[in-house]
């Protein structure tokens, strides 16, 4: 058997021959360990060869013992990927004389050709984790994999730290179950665990494939002129664009990566006011975008019609663009493996770096480019965990199973092969059934209830064909927020938009979209209207997208770059900083306080990252508030904590060694998030996941915010009612571990425990205060009562007039 | 928080319900029982239990102001689907020496002989009364009404201090009830020109100025 496997590999190698190709060691290797019959992951940069080294280990096998039905399958992230992955895979197929058909299944596949796959599956199919779902939610699922050798799940870096990901390991311990020989491989960037990342996927005993490839990335950035006027707060970098002109070619096609939609709505918008000869060829590309307006720039950057493009993170991965010669980052990347990602977008030789342009948009993002490049010298780069056992995945899981070929009680010991839920209790699991089943634990709770049934063979089964429909409806909802699509007054659609962007428009407001001026005009039926207005935008865009902390590691590097001598691009910022308050030291923890005409500020800078610093925020508000009763306003940005409380607030008196100390911690941030709403946010999320709210009743439609009704509802009625639920649970341990990285919070109180506090008074916010000052998204909390807070503001409105 | 509108004294209380002072009248509006069965049925698991809350704090009403009659403006059931015999016999078990008179709204229209469970004294669409209208919807009649339908919540405040909370619409026509149950949701109303908005915190009913609406 070994020899007639290693003959399969013997046919590849011929095609590379014929190809006058030279395979790398590491694809040798990777055929050479599916041959052998392992699963694994293979990680290599883009450009190498990887799809290649993935499948053709199963192709040549194939070719030797002809397969009965689907003998691969392969996931991907995007629907986009598969679609050019799989045309790629045809023609190496095809050149190699194998008569395989090959296919796609996604959301944007027609309704016939699904019909069709299910009568005869292709012998490979592209797929992603949403549609293995739904394909597992139809009875059948067990045949149609029945002959099934191998998966592939590429990206697999995009997925494991999301629910999508324990959906994909869900669907793969379902597929393994089916097929105990089954064989399934990984594609992944580079990341800091990539021994946990190969398990999570491939199980126990997965073997790791990499390439020993030189050094990936070289980070040229663009300086200001005059470091004095450059500012020290703000995210948008305009300043630099006609130094960014310059450097840009019209000939050389062009990535630009934005952080934020709007940021990238602006830089189009001004890249084309700037140089309107070349507004044709500059395009614009974001998740809001509509498919067909993204696809028409993918392949518009491809045929080198379009030669620049301005993008967000809706560009990181996905569509090979051999065609790409450069990319610029605008801003910081946040992370050292998104840079890595994007440098890596752009064509380079094999053996050298690439390069990335860098454009800081305000002078701290300077520093922050020099701990960059400090970290990516030493080879550091951020690790991503899979998800803790979520339940609402599981719930969503159990009853796809049940509307396809039902499950039975043994299903627990198949979950638990799914590494995110290997720890899974039975109690868990018990709970979990009855849920779905009662709708709870308590039997008289809930009457009419009943999702799943137990039928005579001991196999439970969706209730009725109704609540199959509506449950697969809701299998794509993992992630997605309340969105709208947007429409001009001819009805034709533009793309779509985020509900919370819209429901703050008022008529005849104006906004950029993929670089048009657009006024609202009205909503209706989950269609936001609008024309194209010669107006001047009276707002700005302000997508709610979630800001991305700085990673753990590269905060890290910041704090050593803060106390290094400065180079001179960063010394006029840090003199200032030196100037007006004080530039901490690795062994220093700075603390500032200002007088301001609202109240008293006090900054805190613990350099932990944005997502620490909202829960140090909150557990600081409420230690300082049980001390002395006050309502405090707090924001944050990666480097500090800014608290504003009342004039004269005693911060100083009341900031002890205790206010450091990490007792209590998550009992304090739990007694803390019942005041806010990041509990009632998050279960937004896992209320949808699991099925109990959706956008689609079969009767009457309900409009999102109707939905969100809903969930804050069900939030309030699971609190009241049922606390013991594991998906009230779940949205509290979210915000936690997810949100709030307690770990990383606590970790970082550890820190600041070893640190010297050094107590500044300023006469006015310092650069390191001034970015977090200008945050506009201020949270609250308070520990007056809704009575006591609702009588202090009633005295304040009497000043407002 | 007292008030006197069409020459009548009115006391709007903090658990969303109204107390018409010369009748002894206690109004509330849209408690919609039996709701949680509804979101069961759709395979959404919301306990039964929250509704009978609604009856407690009814009853602590009762005892409080003692009124002579109790209006119910609608949208007393979610729906006529199921019968709830538990709790509408916890619900005749308030009654007491009163009378209890709901006036129909658009969710308990259909299917009225299951309301006879409840052991209203009437069943109407509308009560008119001293040269005013109590009925669900805000009626098309040339005459001042009070009224429910639209749960009526208000957003206020600034900046870092935002609250929605249900709230009392009192206009020169119109008084509009926030709604009396627990689980019905709310819809941010944008009063009319020279009406007056007044929100419960659950303790007390505050008048929001209009300077302090967006």
């Amino acid at each position: 058997m070994e020899a007639d496997r290693s003959a399969g590999i013997n046919k590849i190698r011929a095609w590379f021959k014929k190809r006058r190709w030279r395979p790398f060691p590491y694809q040798e290797q990777a055929w050479r360990a599916y041959a052998q019959g392992k699963s694994g992951l293979i990680s290599v940069p883009t450009g190498y060869g990887k799809t290649l080294a993935a499948t053709l280990g199963a192709v040549g096998e194939a070719l030797l013992e002809p397969p009965a039905g689907m003998f691969l399958l392969y996931i991907s992230p995007l629907k986009a990927l598969t679609r050019d992955l799989s045309q790629s895979l045809q023609i190496v197929l095809q050149e190699m004389g194998a008569d395989f058909k090959v296919e796609c299944r996604t959301g944007d596949t027609s309704a016939s050709a699904k019909a069709r796959q299910l009568k005869k599956t292709p012998a490979i199919l592209f797929t992603t984790p949403e549609s293995l779902s739904l394909m597992l939610s139809y009875p059948g699922a067990e045949k149609m994999f029945g002959g099934l050798r191998a998966v592939i799940v590429d990206e697999w870096h995009e997925l494991i730290a999301s629910k999508r990901g324990v959906q994909t390991q869900l669907g793969l311990s379902r597929l393994k179950a089916i097929r105990p020989e089954l064989r399934i491989w990984g594609l992944s960037a580079t990341l800091g665990n990539l021994q946990e990342a190969a398990e999570s996927l491939a199980g126990k005993g997965a073997q790791l494939i990499r390439a020993h490839l030189p050094k990936e990335i070289e980070l040229d950035p663009i300086y200001p002129k005059q470091l004095d006027s450059f500012p020290w707060a703000g995210h948008l970098g305009l300043k630099l664009l006609p130094q960014l002109v310059e450097k840009l070619s019209p000939h050389k096609s062009t990535l630009i990566f934005t952080n934020t939609r709007s940021q990238a709505e602006r830089w189009h918008g001004a890249l084309q006011a700037t140089l309107p000869e070349m507004a044709d060829r500059i395009a614009i590309h974001h998740s809001a975008v509509d498919r067909e307006d993204r696809e028409m720039v993918e392949d518009g950057l491809r045929s080198g019609e379009i030669k620049w493009v301005v993008c967000t993170s809706s560009l990181d991965l996905g569509v090979d663009f051999q065609k790409v010669e450069q990319c610029v980052q605008i801003g910081s990347a946040k992370s050292l493996a998104r840079l890595v990602q994007r440098a890596g977008r752009s064509r380079h030789r094999p053996g050298e770096p690439s390069h990335l342009l860098y454009l800081p948009t305000n002078s701290w993002e300077l520093v922050e480019l020099e701990a960059a490049r400090h970290a990516l010298d030493e080879g550091v780069i951020e690790p991503r965990r899979p998800l803790r056992k979520p339940m609402d995945v599981l719930v969503q899981h159990l009853v796809t199973l049940a509307c396809g070929d039902g499950f039975r009680a043994e299903m627990f010991e198949e979950v638990r092969a799914a590494h995110s839920y290997r720890t899974l209790s039975q109690e868990e699991w018990d709970w979990t059934v009855q849920f779905i089943r009662y709708g709870g634990t308590s039997l008289k709770a809930y009457p009419q209830y009943q999702k799943i049934f137990l039928d005579e063979d001991g196999v439970f089964r969706i209730r009725n064909t109704m609540m199959a429909r509506q449950h697969r409806m809701s299998i794509g909802t993992i992630t997605s927020s309340q969105q709208l699509s947007l429409h001009l007054a001819n009805r034709k659609r533009i793309g779509s938009i985020e509900e919370s962007f819209v429901s703050k428009l008022k008529r005849g407001d104006v906004f950029y979209f993929t670089g048009r001026r657009l006024e609202f005009m009205f909503l209706k039926d989950m269609k936001a209207y609008v024309r194209v207005s010669k107006k001047e935008s009276v707002s700005t865009p302000s997508w709610a997208g979630t800001q991305l902390p700085l990673s753990e590691s590269l905060s890290g590097y910041f704090r050593h770059q803060l106390a290094q001598p400065p180079t001179p691009q960063i010394k006029p910022l840090l003199e200032a900083q030196e100037r007006l308050s004080h530039r901490p030291r690795e062994d220093e923890l700075l603390i500032e306080q200002w007088d301001a005409r609202d109240g008293r500020y006090l900054y805190v800078y613990p350099f932990g990252g944005r997502s620490v610093h909202e829960g140090l925020a909150a557990l600081w508000t409420y230690r300082l508030g049980i001390q002395v009763k006050a309502t405090f306003s707090f924001s944050v940005n990666d480097y500090g904590v800014q608290i504003v409380g009342p004039k004269q607030f005693p911060y100083y008196e009341l900031i002890t060694p205790g206010f450091f100390s990490t007792t209590h911690l998550e009992e304090q941030i739990t007694r803390t998030l019942n005041m806010t709403e990041m509990a009632l946010r998050r279960f937004r999320g896992v209320a949808q996941t699991a099925g109990l709210v959706f956008s689609g009743y079969p009767s009457a439609r309900k409009n999102g915010r109707q939905m969100q009704i809903s969930s804050s509802l069900l939030f309030e009625v699971f609190r009241k009612h049922d606390p013991e639920s594991l998906l009230f649970k779940q949205a509290q341990e979210e915000v936690l571990f997810q949100q709030l990285e307690i770990e990383r919070l606590r970790r970082t109180l550890e820190r600041l425990q070893t640190l010297r506090p050094v107590w500044v008074e300023t006469s006015r916010p310092s650069p390191l205060a001034l970015p977090i000052w200008a945050e506009m998204n201020a949270a609250h909390l308070t520990t007056e009562t809704l009575a006591e807070r609702m009588e202090r503001m009633k005295k304040e409105w009497s000043q407002w007039t | 928080m007292d008030l006197t509108w069409n020459a009548q004294t009115w006391r709007l209380l903090p658990d969303r319900a109204l107390f018409w002072q010369e009748r002894k009248t206690l109004i509330l509006s849209d408690l919609h029982l039996g709701k949680a069965q509804e979101f069961q049925t759709l395979g959404i698991p919301v306990p039964s239990s929250i509704h009978y809350e609604d009856l407690t704090r009814l009853e602590a009403l009762l005892k409080m102001h003692t009124p002579r009659r109790i209006f119910i403006l609608g949208d007393f059931v979610h729906s006529n689907r199921f019968e709830h015999p538990e709790l509408a016999s916890a619900f005749r078990d308030l009654h007491g020496d009163r009378q209890w008179i709901l006036a129909l709204g658009n969710h308990d229209h259909r299917g009225k002989e299951k309301l006879q469970a409840w052991g209203f004294d009437q069943i109407v669409t509308e009560v008119r009364e001293d040269g005013l209208v109590f009925c669900h919807d805000e009626a098309q009649s040339d005459q001042p009404s009070v009224n429910g339908h639209v749960h009526p919540v208000h957003k206020f405040g600034r900046g870092r201090e935002r609250l929605r909370l249900p709230c009392f619409v009192v206009g020169e026509r119109r008084l509009l009830l926030p709604s009396f149950g627990a689980f019905t949701g709310g819809f941010e109303i944008r009063p009319r020109r020279r009406e007056r908005i007044f929100v419960s915190n659950g303790q007390g009913v505050v008048e929001i100025p209009h300077s302090a609406t967006d």
